[in-house]
């Protein structure tokens, strides 16, 4: 198999979710040469985006860091995200003084230490006291405004605005349309049937594609300049529209991105870390001097309704035998990939301690419904400092 | 192993689908359904054989699905094994008709190949489309790979490559086909191809080196042997993305194709938004359902048209016969493109 050129980078960072990107988005924009390789829906698109930091994290002890370390990590992800994220303007404060939500203006919630939910009530309370309205298109089934209407009242007493509109999508049976700029015209219409609508949120069903949905939602809440948010379905979590915006902010801040490329093998054999991947039919080998994996997904603890092992990491990446320390490596992806090495060892600088692993590739770092975003963006920007630290 | 266990049922597939986008969940039920649901508790056959080659194999499901199930490839396996006991669709029936007749999946109208050159270690495979339809994409892409510096031939002899085979189940005939072709194809180091959906099936099925030629002018000639006229008014340019090229053969195709139009004066680039959306000509779709490949594709020049461009290209013979068919707006195949600018020897 012929091999593409290969790629000379500062960092590779291996997976394209809420972690890699991250982490990309802080080492680019501190001037580091980032290359992402990424393929695939990270576990972070199906989350619900909701970015909470359960209170008394101690899983880190165990691994050897310290709470210094992570402290700092966790306000600096606060930063960090409202620099990528668009705050709103609505807070709430509920019952508890503690429990304190930023609702961003793609539905993203953060700060807040309610169990996630997968319905959109949270969007909804946040603005209480805001007129709310549904506006569900004719043909589809993913926004009942009727139904939203019943049980926000019953669930709440917010009552809610409810209509239907054949505007969008212009065929029935099309529900999904793409949010491109060749159907702008309907894009229009729907933008004047919203402006007609006397709410400050509008609730709307899913109706953009993967990619560009970010863009989507952006242009038309400009348009329309109300607040408008997405229903939570299977199909429209709110962790795509998250994803969505860490990308783009991960290519503002100059990071360069291998979408569709995936990592078959590391080798650790050399100076440089090696990242094999491969790119369709052709190898791409990217040789950097330090690796940051954040294939959560691909290894056990990643993307899982149980938390248990999706896929076996063993058929993912074959970690080239014969290098120096590389049976720390092969050791740990049996059992998802052991960080306390990584993360201790890199301060000691030896050769081996070029490979960073963060995310929910980490063991123990599995968690149902997107619980553990907050942890995961929190040991992304451990393992930049740690990058930092070691360049 | 395609790992349909790991379905999670999130449908995000479905979502994806460009088919499913056109003509709705009623009428082809998504990935999901034929490839996942269906192997296991599916109801009918007749039923599932009924959808089973509305797929357009464009890929897409398998960037959508979190848990990375194979599921284009699970989607084959489902068409082999309905295969044998299926009444074929009308256009599918022709296409074997033709295989069996002429080796090629369309009925030939010229003679191709055959000017041997005696040092030519490369060959070009032009594939059925481009030998026999887009006979210029051939003629463009011979010239190019002249003026770069490359010593290739046409050899004689060459039938289609089997990939539509393999795309409807038919693995006994596909098997015939290849083993005429590399017979001839072994005899060079290096072949290149127009058509993505010959590169992959000339890797994979055939194992041989096969290169499309985005990346044989980008990465082996460089375009250094090619002059351009200078352009004398910006043509606004739209780029379509073959599946088959930037799923299939690989992603790095896409910045392949960029790099080679940037090398042409005179060419402004439009955003459409949509250039990777399938424009419904691969996976046997265009030659049995020729109706949803036309709509899929009427949408993606309708689309080009809405951003005001004047011309939509494709790196492949077979996505551009079928945006051409729309007829809405001026359709190029890429070498086709380059090659109208190309200034030859004694041209000013």
């Amino acid at each position: 198999m012929r091999e593409l050129p290969a790629i000379e980078t500062e960092v590779v960072v291996i997976g394209h979710g809420a972690t890699g990107l991250f982490a990309a988005i802080e080492l680019a924009s501190t001037g580091h040469k980032v290359l992402l390789v990424g393929n695939g829906t990270p576990s972070s698109e199906m989350s619900t985006g909701c970015i909470s930091f359960p209170e008394e994290e101690t899983w880190w002890r165990g691994l050897g860091l310290d709470d210094g370390l992570m402290q700092d990590a966790s306000d600096r992800v606060d930063q960090g995200i409202q620099k990528v994220l668009t705050v709103g303007p609505c807070t709430w404060e509920g019952t508890s003084e503690k429990r304190m939500a930023l609702v961003t203006n793609l539905g993203t919630i953060i700060r807040t230490n309610y169990a996630p939910s997968t319905s959109s009530r949270h969007d909804v309370i946040a603005v209480r006291g805001a007129k709310v309205a549904a506006l569900g298109f004719q043909g589809n089934k993913d926004l009942d405004p009727c139904l939203f209407h019943n049980m926000l009242r019953s669930e709440t007493g917010v009552e809610a605005s409810s209509s239907w509109t054949a505007t969008l999508p212009a065929e029935p049976h099309r529900p999904h349309i793409e949010m491109n700029h060749g159907v702008r015209h309907s894009h229009d219409a729907l933008s004047e049937e919203l402006q007609g609508i006397d709410a400050d949120l509008v609730m709307l069903p899913p109706f953009t594609q993967r990619g560009g949905h970010d863009r989507a939602w952006r242009d038309l809440e400009g348009v329309v300049g109300k607040r408008l948010c997405e229903v939570i379905t299977p199909l429209s979590l709110p962790g795509r529209s998250l994803v969505d915006s860490f990308g783009r902010a991960a290519l503002e801040a100059g990071a360069r991105d291998l979408n569709g490329t995936h990592l078959e093998m590391i080798d650790l054999r050399d100076d440089d870390v090696i990242a094999r991947c491969r790119s369709g039919l052709r190898r791409v080998q990217v040789r950097a001097a330090m690796m940051l994996f954040c294939g959560g997904n691909a290894v056990g603890g990643g993307l899982d309704i149980l938390g248990r092992d999706v896929i076996d990491p063993l058929s993912f990446f074959d970690i080239r035998k014969g290098a120096a320390g590389s049976s720390n490596f092969d050791m740990a992806s049996h059992s998802g990939i052991a960080c306390d090495s990584y993360f201790r060892s890199v301060r000691k600088g030896t050769r081996m301690d070029k490979v960073l692993v963060a995310g929910a590739a980490l063991p123990g770092l599995n968690f149902a419904n997107g619980y553990g975003l907050g942890t995961c963006l929190t040991t992304a920007l451990a393992a930049c400092r740690a990058i930092e630290e070691a360049l | 192993m395609p790992g349909t266990d790991r379905c999670l049922k999130c449908s995000s597939c479905v979502r994806a689908c460009p088919v499913v986008a056109e003509i709705g969940e009623m009428t082809f039920p998504g990935p999901r359904t034929v490839a996942v649901d269906a192997p296991r508790f599916g109801p009918s056959r007749v039923a599932i054989a009924e959808v089973a080659w509305l797929c357009s194999m464009c890929e897409r499901c398998l960037e959508a699905c979190p848990s990375r199930i194979g599921l284009p490839k699970a989607m084959l396996d489902m068409r082999a094994s309905l295969f044998p006991n299926v009444r074929v669709r009308p256009g599918h029936e022709r296409l074997l008709g033709n295989i069996d007749l002429y080796g090629l999946s369309i009925e030939p109208v010229r003679k191709v190949g055959g000017e041997t050159m005696p040092k030519a270690k490369i060959a070009y495979f032009p594939g059925c489309i481009a030998s026999q339809r887009e006979v210029e994409t051939m003629e463009c892409s011979l010239g190019l790979l002249k003026a770069a510096g490359a010593e290739v031939e046409v050899p004689s002899g060459l039938v289609c490559c089997g990939s539509p085979l393999v795309k409807l189940g038919d693995e006994r005939r596909c098997e015939r086909l290849m083993d005429a072709n590399l017979k001839i194809l072994e005899r060079y180091d290096q072949v290149v191809t127009s058509c993505p959906g010959c590169t992959v099936q000339l890797v994979e099925g055939y194992g041989l080196e096969a290169l499309h030629i985005t990346e044989f002018l980008t990465e082996v000639t460089g375009t250094k042997g090619m002059r351009f006229r200078p352009g004398s008014e910006n043509i606004r340019l739209a780029v379509h993305h073959a599946c088959h090229l930037s799923r299939g053969v690989g992603p790095h195709t896409k910045e392949r194709t960029y790099e080679l139009l940037s090398e042409v004066p005179g060419i402004e680039l439009v955003s459409t938004g949509d250039e990777t959306v399938c424009c419904g000509a691969g996976g046997s779709l265009l030659s049995g359902y020729p109706d949803v490949a036309g709509r899929m594709a009427a949408r993606k020049v309708d689309s080009a048209i809405f951003c005001g461009a004047k011309i939509i290209t494709a790196a492949c013979p077979f996505c551009a016969m079928n945006l051409r068919r729309t007829g809405g707006i001026e359709v190029m195949e890429l070498t086709q493109l380059i090659s109208s600018r190309l200034r030859f020897p004694g041209q000013h």
